[in-house]
């Protein structure tokens, strides 16, 4: 409980009180379970975490900042301001939501002329953003505030004999070599075995999509799950939605065009953390709203939890 | 790390050459094919900026993956180079530098012949199938460059000539 | 070497797209071929998530079977993003309008079509 004190006095003393999750738009409509998933985690280490309210679409950077970046800076301060009004700590776990909020709020308080722009945007809503905010990656606030140790002394049920493979995405990778090495600590916390290819960095194709379906789908997503067909490891652990969104339209694409159909699992890394942490699969309902079934995983658990 | 910087992100004077009567820009784009995860945003984002579209292959700059090491990847962007070898062989003289250093193509001088595309080293100038004129990276107009803003993983940097050149040296552990 | 396959989700998406765009480019430019092509702000494969934008606020929908899965993994049956709040829906649009976001993409409010 030291952690949980001393959390929230950091937070007090810059002004926020609380964790406010931002959504996007894959997560609710196509990963409930992660969301769940994050908000048990969550309560569970101690957070004063809750799901952001009134959050639009975080605006992909992959288009909007293409198209114009004045735009992107707008639409993507309307969110901004938004959490700026709730008084909270802005949490994304999405990479390109965070990436577009974390920029975003870099230039604005690096060039004041912008921030002008943008607040003149925005008095047409009767909304104003003067940059008092934090934006925080959910791994920033998993190994930063909370801590690997207390993550650790949370694992009751390590899941050692687990072989995954795991996909941080690119954005992820574009401040700095933190993010990936927080990602690859805080899965070894569970006692999962992490298998290194060849293809761990290569981008899921997502923001090629538009331009080259085939490059996107066959030559980028398409390696990384028949690599994990070869070596037929338990799971894939991700923690983009953006990268989940990919992954089930390369596999239903891959199904459809070619009869290939893969059966490795794709999980979010916080159901990883639910499942050590000693919750069922069934409590955040892991095998709902699946392309891919998770049957094997489940029951490789329950033949696990059986020996004991 | 160069991004947690403020960084200079438009072109200022040319830089001369020491030694010679020639000047370049003072700001260069450079790859880190270590950091490089194929994404291909900055070909999208350079294809949208002066082609209006998604299609990638409309880009200046080119991302493939490395037939010798899989799942990494290798860049071709135009280096503005000191003599610039496809202006050197241009039989039309459509190619020149500019007041900020920036090596151009005349779309009213260019004839597309292809000249260009051959004598460059990576053969970066490419042949606009609508105005059948060779195209090449313009640098944005001296501007924050489209391809280093939209890159997702941070593999392309924007730099000082002399850092660019240090970067380059550590990466390749020269 | 003979041309790949289409993906046909892509495919789909593409035609979505052309659905949602009043006039059409590439039938122009097949009855003027010497026309040098116009390319609007918003390509033809984005038009269809960008509509989705406009007319949600997200890129997906939240529909009945979403709710049902929603509710079987112990969610709340609807987000709590503008699928919700439509308030914050509102104003999006209203900021859309007023940056001059819309008229550029030429996007009409109240047909839901992409002029161009």
């Amino acid at each position: 409980m030291i952690m949980a004190n001393s959390i929230s006095q950091t937070a007090n003393s810059r002004g926020h009180k609380k964790y406010g999750y931002f959504l996007g738009c894959v997560m609710p409509a196509k990963m409930p379970w992660a969301e769940k998933a994050t908000l048990m985690i969550s309560k569970h280490l101690g957070l004063d975490f809750e799901e952001m309210k009134e959050t639009l679409c975080c605006v992909r950077p992959g288009v909007w900042k293409a198209i114009n970046t004045d735009w992107w800076l707008t639409l993507t301060s309307q969110n901004l301001a938004n959490a700026e009004k709730q008084g909270i700590i802005l949490v994304d776990s999405c990479n390109g939501c965070w990436i577009s909020h974390y920029e975003t709020l870099k230039e604005l308080t690096e060039e004041p002329a912008k921030l002008e722009m943008v607040n003149r945007n925005l008095s047409s809503i009767g909304m104003h953003f003067s940059g008092d905010l934090k934006v925080k990656h959910f791994l920033e606030v998993l190994y930063e505030d909370v801590g690997l140790k207390k993550i650790r002394s949370n694992v009751v049920r390590p899941l050692d004999g687990f072989r995954i493979m795991r996909h941080i995405g690119c954005h992820a990778r574009k401040h700095g070599d933190k993010l990936p090495g927080y990602f690859d600590e805080i899965l070894r916390a569970t006692g999962v075995e992490i298998i290194d290819t060849p293809y761990d960095k290569t981008c899921c194709g997502l923001l090629l999509y538009f331009s080259d379906p085939h490059t996107s789908i066959f030559d980028r997503i398409g390696v990384k799950m028949s690599t994990a067909k070869e070596l037929d490891i338990d799971a894939y652990a991700i923690i983009c939605s953006g990268c989940y969104d990919q992954f089930e339209r390369a596999v239903k694409v891959f199904k459809d065009e070619r009869g290939i159909s893969f059966d490795t699992p794709i999980v979010h890394f916080s159901e990883l953390l639910a499942i050590a942490f000693g919750y069922k699969p069934d409590d955040f309902g892991m095998k709902y709203c699946r392309p891919i079934p998770t049957t094997k995983f489940i029951e490789k658990l329950a033949s696990k939890e059986g020996k004991k | 790390m160069v991004t947690e910087t403020k960084i200079q992100k438009n072109l200022k004077s040319p830089i001369p050459v020491p030694g010679t009567d020639e000047k370049v820009t003072d700001l260069v784009i450079v790859h880190d094919p270590n950091k490089c995860t194929g994404c291909n945003q900055c070909m999208i984002g350079c294809a949208y900026k002066h082609y209006k579209t998604f299609d990638k292959w409309y880009g200046l700059l080119y991302v493939y993956e490395n037939p010798e090491k899989r799942g990494t990847y290798v860049n071709a962007n135009c280096q503005h180079c000191v003599y610039p070898m496809c202006l050197a062989a241009c039989p039309k003289e459509a190619i020149y530098k500019d007041e900020k250093g920036i090596v151009r193509i005349s779309p009213l001088l260019c004839v597309g012949c292809g000249t260009c595309n051959q004598a460059c080293p990576i053969g970066i100038p490419r042949l606009d199938q609508e105005r059948l004129i060779s195209v090449k990276c313009d640098f944005c107009d001296g501007e924050y460059p489209m391809c280093f803003q939209m890159c997702s993983a941070g593999a392309l940097n924007l730099l000082p000539r002399k850092e660019a050149y240090e970067y380059v040296k550590k990466l390749r552990g020269v | 070497m003979s041309e790949p396959k289409p993906i046909k989700s892509w495919v789909k998406l593409l035609e979505a797209g052309k659905k949602a765009t009043k006039h059409q480019q590439s039938e122009e430019s097949l009855q003027f071929p010497l026309r040098r092509s116009f390319r609007p702000a918003a390509p033809d494969i984005a038009k269809a998530s960008l509509k989705r934008d406009f007319e949600v606020g997200l890129v997906y929908y939240v529909g009945d079977d979403i709710e049902q899965d929603r509710a079987l993994c112990g969610l709340e049956r609807r987000p709590p993003t503008a699928h919700t709040f439509k308030d914050a829906l509102e104003k999006k649009r209203i900021l859309l309008e007023k940056a001059g976001i819309t008229t550029k993409l030429g996007f009409d409010k109240k047909k839901g079509v992409f002029e161009y």
